[in-house]
């Protein structure tokens, strides 16, 4: 039953990243693949009418959160504070950029709110980046469960480790390039012309890049956390996690060689939910390491509500996301295909 | 016109009753809110993301108004066209 939900969390968290994700690569994106204000134009309505709605994910993970692991939630939430204020504020800056910019029709003021747009995509990619990391490396929790963290200490793995180290930032960068790729990839899907040239180019370029990234990152999990894959080995899941990676790498490479968009689109998104749902494999059932001695770790056991609560919420989960599936599946079919600035009526914005 | 800014008011008026009024619970009954706080975050903590969020809301708040401000100067277009679209922003 606790595995069952800490599959359903992880799945929720996975779906929001790598459906906005792609809002974050394209909006980090847009200032170097989009030279006009119709190109520019072009890519915000790529992602436009969709990102408010991916963001329904992150709530739906945290209310699920909060109803599951309820103790989860109040160690993590204090613990990461500063951590999640940065999340929030740069959500909220980049829904805003949207949203004003096209209001005035004067160049310092759209690029002032472009300025704003690509550079709170670039950080909520580095901020989401840098907290799976965290996870993966453990924070200082202490004999009650709780732990506060500074941005940095000493950079160090070990002991009382700061929300940024070596580590997670490696990581953080990872997932910066590899959202950008992400969005490259679904940028080249959506639109036609110039835009869409210059896309395959960066596409292929960060894909590249993700490769020796994504080694270093593994050898450095390696060293960071020795003890795993350790029981992950026999998790049939992890297992599933790999295969998911391989099958999905291989459609992106070749989707990507033969020039098929969908079918790297597909490749990219799969690749993603791939390695995220392996890390989340590989280190069940501690949902939160301890750097200060393990046996302080929170496991998903222990931090689980009562069975009453799980019963309920077997009830209820299923009904939000029926509808959540439903609206996914509504709104994706509303907006397939190209976007077209003829076609469009919202001016530049 | 003068009816415009009623509906603010009342929503938050309405969250102020719900908030204060449940106090000094945070769960009514179960839960004290001197019991809920989170020890772990400090007061430097709190009170910069408080001048965070103020600040942030502060400028969010002047947009709201100049922009409505400039809509409702500018007036209606001309002429409405009603044409369907599919890339609306959200």
């Amino acid at each position: 039953m606790i595995a069952t939900w800490y599959a359903v969390v992880s799945f929720m968290l996975i779906i929001y990243i790598v459906l906005d994700g792609r809002n974050f690569g394209a909006g980090m994106l847009h200032w170097f693949v989009a030279q006009t204000p119709e190109e520019r134009r072009q890519v915000i309505a790529a992602i436009g009418p969709l990102w408010s709605w991916h963001e329904v994910w992150l709530v739906g993970f945290g209310g699920t959160l909060v109803a599951i692991f309820p103790r989860l939630m109040a160690s993590a939430f204090a613990g990461y504070y500063l951590a999640l204020f940065l999340i929030l504020w740069c959500l909220i800056l980049r829904g805003v950029s949207i949203e004003v910019g096209g209001h005035i029709n004067d160049r310092l003021w759209q690029t002032y709110w472009d300025f704003n747009f690509v550079l709170s995509n670039f950080l909520l990619a580095i901020l989401f980046g840098a907290a799976a990391g965290n996870v993966a490396r453990g924070v200082p929790v202490d004999a009650q469960g709780n732990f506060s963290m500074a941005f940095f200490t000493d950079f160090n793995v070990r002991g009382y480790v700061g929300l940024l180290d070596w580590y997670t930032v490696s990581i953080a960068v990872l997932a910066a390039v590899m959202l950008a790729a992400h969005g490259a990839t679904y940028l080249t899907l959506k639109t036609e012309g110039p835009v869409h040239d210059r896309c395959e180019i960066w596409a292929k370029y960060l894909w590249i890049a993700v490769v020796p990234l994504l080694a270093v990152v593994l050898i450095e999990s390696r060293i960071v956390r020795p003890d795993l894959p350790g029981r992950a080995l026999f998790n049939p899941f992890w297992w599933i996690g790999l295969v998911v990676v391989a099958a999905s790498a291989f459609t992106l490479l070749t989707g990507l060689t033969s020039g098929r968009e969908l079918r790297a689109f597909v490749g990219s998104n799969f690749l993603i939910v791939g390695l995220l749902a392996t890390g989340a494999a590989a280190i069940f059932p501690v949902m939160l390491h301890s750097t200060l001695a393990p046996e302080n770790s929170l496991t998903a056991y222990g931090v689980a509500s009562s069975p009453s609560t799980l019963l309920c919420a077997s009830f209820w989960w299923p009904i939000a996301f029926a509808l959540a599936v439903f609206y996914f599946i509504f709104i994706s079919r509303r907006y397939a295909g190209k976007v077209s600035v003829q076609r469009d009526t919202q001016g530049f914005y | 016109m003068l009816a415009f800014p009623f509906p603010y008011i009342a929503n938050t008026l309405g969250w102020m009753t719900t908030e204060l009024g449940r106090q000094p619970w945070l769960i009514y009954g179960l839960f004290h809110t001197r019991d809920g706080y989170s020890k772990v975050v400090s007061n430097g903590d709190a009170i910069f993301t408080l001048i965070g969020f103020t600040g942030l809301y502060f400028v969010l708040g002047v947009l709201f108004l100049g922009l409505t401000w400039r809509e409702i100067a500018k007036g209606p277009d001309e002429e409405a066209v009603i044409t369907p679209h599919k890339e609306a922003i959200a």
